[in-house]
């Protein structure tokens, strides 16, 4: 969703390179060259609510409220913020922003250009970084070799510097030798050892060495030691553990590989580095404004380009594309993910996140019930997020060995297909589809959605963007002109959910208004209203079952109690004790306790046959079970006291719910309709398969579906959610 | 919980040193101690007293194997009587990764000011060998402050005769969302029970009124305090999560399941009876399933109204079993139901939206400004003090085909 952006602020504020080579930490760039100190800005918005006039409103009384109280504090340390303010987070960082520009001392500049301070010591506009001297930087941004590909983390209230250092290795390479040997170790191991080098390789190496080392005026000495771009972010206080590890695990770590990859094969950040530090050094001589030096920088190294484009896609919470000039050159695409759509209602005080699509309904949920993001179930549909053309134009324009296949996906895939059903009609291998599509989700270009069709409903989403309402109307207008304007398209559909069908005008607008359809699910402005449901048992089916089980039982014991009385005749005891003791001596005369014994058993004996004659007695009292047409209505006086009864998971039952479900199926007559109780209940009859998957799955027409499904109205639970 | 403590100073020959630690051992080795230590000190030195352009600020840093994360505040004091005419030293606390570090933070800052005060006041702590008897030694302040931390969340230690140090652990909570007008809310707890004199007249009055019926202005009316200073009181007891806010309930609005409705009908965490025992207050208590049936014949399309009728006509007077207020609050609170809200939109005034020019649509009136589809009826209600009924009548003076109805 291309709003979805807006919502999840990255918080980054700058990415600055450092490096440490044998003279010493360098700091080499960074990128924007003046960064916004201030804090970045919150989604004021919480839930679903649109509005926020009052909200701001709210805000400026509140920070007249906060300043006559920061008036009354005495020192400028915040040492207990919850006490006695109100609106915590805003203010601390409001605080914060405004503490660094007290403390900026005059010779600060923020400017473009040079100047001489009190002192008459020449200031140079790029040697500082936020409030910080670079000089100070650059020690604190190279890090020991234990932190060699390990997570940093510092903080310098307000900022956070995140990074992945890299370091050379020990024996003093970048790369470690290529050998066949080493190649078969795995990657942790350092193999010193050169074994027997495979010479294509090796001639390869020994070239990418020497192109090294001319740029480098052949003198090793001055060689880079570490390298370390770290990203610097400001971030509210409450998010701060969870966005650091998001943008770490996906942007930060991969960048810095690339890099040293880059690094390893062509001494990449090396020879970049040196030249960023020249071109600054002669600026700095020639006392050449900050704006000529950085645009001089950009153009000149394909380094601090990267480092720009990364900052400017990632702080946009878009996708990075970089392209680093090596030999192969890298190619590299850096996002920080974003959810292809809610999957819950967002509670009220969880950040907005207007405009994502809001659906129960997850492809990467498997057949087991787990989701795992691997996995594309083969029944969803591809909706892409934008204009077919334009995302195939922009795939073209990437030009990877991707590329075929995936324009030759985005033009087979249609909402309205599902992968199956587009494996199917062209023949093509499903798994494969599979793949691809899931390629275009990860990276944003499409969501899988339930496969659209003009029979299902669709409601406008209670997650839906209206702020966007006027320019995505004029859209609208645009993509389709002979329509209702979507205002009214959106009241009519949210007005009462009907089939889909009912609202083209005729069977020929079914094509365009499907179209509509996907347009206004791209933005999310509708979801699927689906149905789901429960087995319900009536008392009438718990009283049979549990009739039976009685019968059953009695049943048993009629048998039984034939031979237990025939054992008992001939003082035979099933006790154990009692056919112990009998074979010792079989006439002896009874002992007391052997007397005892016996009577006991009698008695129990007794006991037994009197509450089975009871149970059966009060067996043949209970009313026998009718079975009704309308198990629902079944008015008889013994159902009073039971109440209805709603199978959890009809996918494990006990013994009873297999009856319940038993006693139902031999109800329907109809072979057809019992086969199919039979294949629905356990796999859809669970509230979280929707009954509208059932056509597509079980390879049947909807209709037929349907007609089907109302044969078991009277027994199921239904609820409608998205 | 705090892992260790240290006191580390700058010291002019030796370099970054830790002074005082604990428990001992933890940070750097001290004899007759021979536990494994958290992280190796050499490492993170450069982190704990940094460059002096880093100093006087809330520092934070992780080990390399990201285990334990260090909270300090290097403070660097310029004096000419010192060597190299400054003192730096930093007051650090280790704690686990993963623990909540925003309870800290206040700790790390009120020890750095509060050592800094008595630096400067009596050279506490660079001349603390040649301490005197009446006040504690670093150390043990150190082994103090730790355990009192750790045990009761606050500790208030007399250090010598003029300084007491007291801190406490506050919890720290997410922002929570703003208090609107047409809010309702509802409290979590009872605020008689823990209300005292010395709680502030303005929310004492505020929370007489919380009562989960009435909306936020009303309270405001009713208590007899401005608007603002209510929503202000709200968002106090909200961020202490003292109460929750609702929506208007009226039996002209339309709730519906969310899929969290699954939830109730397989009654996770015993909700069911939980609900039961909340709603079941008009006549005899009925069977769990009753409630089941009522929330998955709520939909998208259905008002209260219309639902209660449709039950009425299928034999089960709702009414009489059920308090319904109560049902949905219920619903709403766990997750289960959503509110559907109304919102209104005017093609001439979206479309003078997009153009920047402002338009004065015919009968629009007070009611234009909300005809954009962000502003749902429960904030025209309270803010223009209009029934539904009277709202629709207004829209209908638009002009004919302008204004649309969209449920969301």
């Amino acid at each position: 969703m291309a709003n979805a952006k807006d919502t999840l602020n990255p918080g980054l504020c700058a990415i600055a390179l450092a490096i440490r080579s044998r003279d010493g930490p360098r700091f080499v760039f960074h990128y924007p060259p003046h960064p916004s100190t201030k804090p970045t800005e919150r989604e004021l918005r919480f839930g679903t609510e649109l509005d926020t006039e009052p909200a701001e409103a709210d805000d400026q009384e509140q920070d007249d409220y906060d300043s006559d109280e920061s008036e009354l504090e005495e020192s400028s340390y915040l040492d207990m913020p919850a006490l006695g303010k109100l609106d915590l987070n805003e203010k601390m960082q409001k605080q914060q922003q405004q503490l660094p520009k007290q403390k900026r001392h005059v010779g600060t500049p923020d400017g473009d250009d040079h100047y001489n301070d009190k002192k008459g010591e020449h200031v140079v506009p790029w040697e500082h970084l936020f409030e910080f001297p670079t000089a100070d930087l650059e020690s604190i941004l190279t890090p020991s070799r234990a932190f060699h590909k390990k997570k940093f983390e510092l903080s310098l209230d307000p900022l956070h510097f995140v990074a992945y250092p890299m370091h050379i290795r020990e024996d003093g390479l970048w790369k470690k030798k290529k050998t066949k040997k080493s190649r078969r170790a795995t990657k942790e191991t350092d193999d010193p050892e050169p074994g027997p080098e495979s010479g294509e390789a090796k001639s390869k190496e020994k070239k990418d060495q020497k192109a090294g080392n001319t740029s480098e005026d052949g003198d090793d000495s001055g060689g880079m030691l570490m390298f370390n771009v770290a990203f610097i972010l400001n971030l509210p206080k409450d998010e701060e553990d969870e966005r650091i590890l998001e943008i770490y695990e996906h942007v930060i770590r991969k960048f810095n590989k690339a890099l040293n990859h880059a690094q390893a094969s062509n001494n990449y950040v090396w020879r970049e580095s040196e030249v960023i530090i020249a071109m600054k050094e002669k600026a700095r001589e020639e006392r050449r404004p900050m704006s000529w030096l950085w645009t001089e920088i950009l153009l000149k190294s394909t380094l601090a380009g990267a480092i720009r484009d990364v900052f400017n896609a990632i702080s946009n919470n878009k996708i990075a594309t970089l392209h680093l000039a090596t030999t192969p050159p890298v190619d590299l695409s850096l996002q920080i993910p974003v959810p292809p759509y809610l999957t819950s209602f967002p509670r009220s005080d969880d950040r907005a996140m207007l405009g994502l699509l809001l659906t129960s309904s997850n492809a990467t949920i498997d057949e087991e019930g787990n989701e795992d993001p691997s996995y594309l179930n083969r029944h969803f549909a591809l909706l892409l997020l934008d204009n077919e053309e334009k995302i195939i134009a922009e795939i073209q324009a990437d030009n990877t060995e991707l590329s075929p296949p995936l324009i030759e996906c985005i033009r087979l895939c249609s909402p309205t297909l599902s992968f199956l059903q587009v494996a199917q009609t062209h023949n093509i291998e499903l798994s494969s589809l599979l793949i691809l599509a899931q390629h275009l989700v990860y990276w944003r270009r499409a969501v899988a959605i339930r496969p659209l069709h003009a029979r299902e409903m669709y409601i406008v989403s209670p997650n839906c963007d209206s702020r966007k309402l006027p320019a995505a109307n004029f859209a609208w207008k645009k993509a389709f002109p002979l329509a209702p304007s979507l205002p009214s398209y959106l009241a009519a559909l949210s007005a009462a959910p009907r089939p889909y069908k009912t609202f083209s005008p005729s069977k020929n607008h079914r094509p365009t208004y499907l179209e509509m359809l996907a347009w206004a699910m791209r933005g999310g402005w509708v979801t699927q209203l689906c149905t789901f449901a429960w087995i319900l048992v009536w008392p009438e089916i718990l009283y049979e079952v549990q009739y039976q089980l009685k019968a059953g039982a009695i049943e048993k014991a009629k048998n039984k109690p034939a031979s237990g009385q025939a054992s008992t005749a001939s003082a035979e005891s099933t006790d154990e004790s009692g056919a112990e003791k009998k074979p010792i001596d079989p006439n002896a005369p009874l002992t007391t306790e052997q007397a005892a014994e016996q009577a006991r058993l009698e008695r129990l004996a007794k006991k037994a046959a009197e509450d089975a004659a009871e149970f059966a007695a009060e067996f043949a009292k209970m009313p026998v079970p009718v079975a009704t047409d309308h198990p629902s209505h079944n008015p008889a006086p013994h159902l009073k006291n039971l109440s209805p009864y709603i199978i959890k998971d009809p996918h494990k039952v006990n013994h009873e719910e297999s009856l319940y479900i038993a006693a139902y199926g031999k109800r329907f007559t109809d072979p057809k309709i019992r086969d199919c109780w039979f294949k629905f209940c356990s796999k859809y009859f669970n509230g979280t398969e929707a009954l509208e998957m059932i056509a597509l799955q079980e390879g049947m027409k909807r209709k037929e579906t349907w007609s089907i499904l109302m044969h078991f109205q009277e027994i199921i639970l239904v609820c409608k959610h998205w | 919980m705090i892992q260790g403590m240290f006191f580390a100073r700058f010291l002019p020959q030796k370099g970054t040193k830790v002074v005082h630690q604990s428990p001992p051992g933890c940070i750097v080795h001290e004899p007759g101690v021979d536990k494994p230590r958290f992280f190796d000190f050499e490492t993170m030195a450069e982190y704990i007293i940094p460059r002096q352009a880093f100093c006087n600020r809330y520092v934070t840093i992780c080990d390399p194997d990201n285990k334990y994360r260090i909270l300090g505040h290097p403070v660097c004091i310029k004096d000419e009587k010192y060597e190299r005419n400054e003192f730096m030293f930093n007051f650090g606390i280790v704690i686990d990764v993963e623990a909540d570090k925003m309870p800290y933070e206040a700790v790390v800052r009120r020890l750095a000011s509060t050592f800094t005060e008595m630096e400067i006041q009596n050279q506490f702590l660079s001349q603390e060998h040649v301490s005197t008897k009446d006040s504690r030694s670093i150390s043990a302040l150190l082994e103090i402050i730790k355990e009192d931390l750790n045990n009761y969340n606050e500790c208030m230690i007399p250090v010598d005769d003029a300084n007491t140090i007291n801190m406490k652990l506050f919890p720290i909570y997410k922002h929570p969302p703003p208090v609107k007008s047409w809010h309702v809310p509802i409290s979590k707890m009872k605020f008689s029970e823990i209300m005292d004199d010395t709680w502030d007249l303005t929310m004492k009055k505020v929370i007489l009124h919380i009562d989960g019926i009435k909306d936020v202005r009303r309270i405001a009316h009713d208590a007899d305090v401005a608007l603002d200073l209510t929503k202000i009181a709200l968002q106090h007891l909200l961020y202490y999560d003292s109460i929750l806010m609702l929506d208007m309930f009226m039996f002209g609005n339309i709730y519906a399941p969310t899929p969290s409705i699954n939830d109730f009908l397989s009654d996770k965490d015993g909700m069911q009876d939980e609900c039961a025992n909340y709603v079941y207050i008009n006549g005899p208590r009925l069977s769990n399933q009753y409630l089941c049936s009522l929330f998955a014949t709520l939909c998208s399309s259905r008002t209260l109204k219309e639902w209660l009728k449709l039950h009425l006509d299928q034999g089960f007077p709702v009414l009489n079993y059920v308090d319904v207020r109560r049902f949905i609050q219920f619903g709403v609170i766990k997750g289960l139901l959503y509110r559907v809200h109304k919102y209104t939109v005017s093609s001439q005034y979206i479309k003078s939206i997009v153009s920047g020019r402002s338009v004065d649509i015919q009968g629009g009136g007070a009611l234009q400004k909300y005809a954009d589809g962000c502003h749902c009826f429960d904030q025209i209600m309270v803010e223009q003090n209009m029934s539904d009924q009277k709202i629709m009548e207004h829209l209908r003076k638009f002009p004919k085909g302008d204004v649309e109805i969209i449920y969301r």
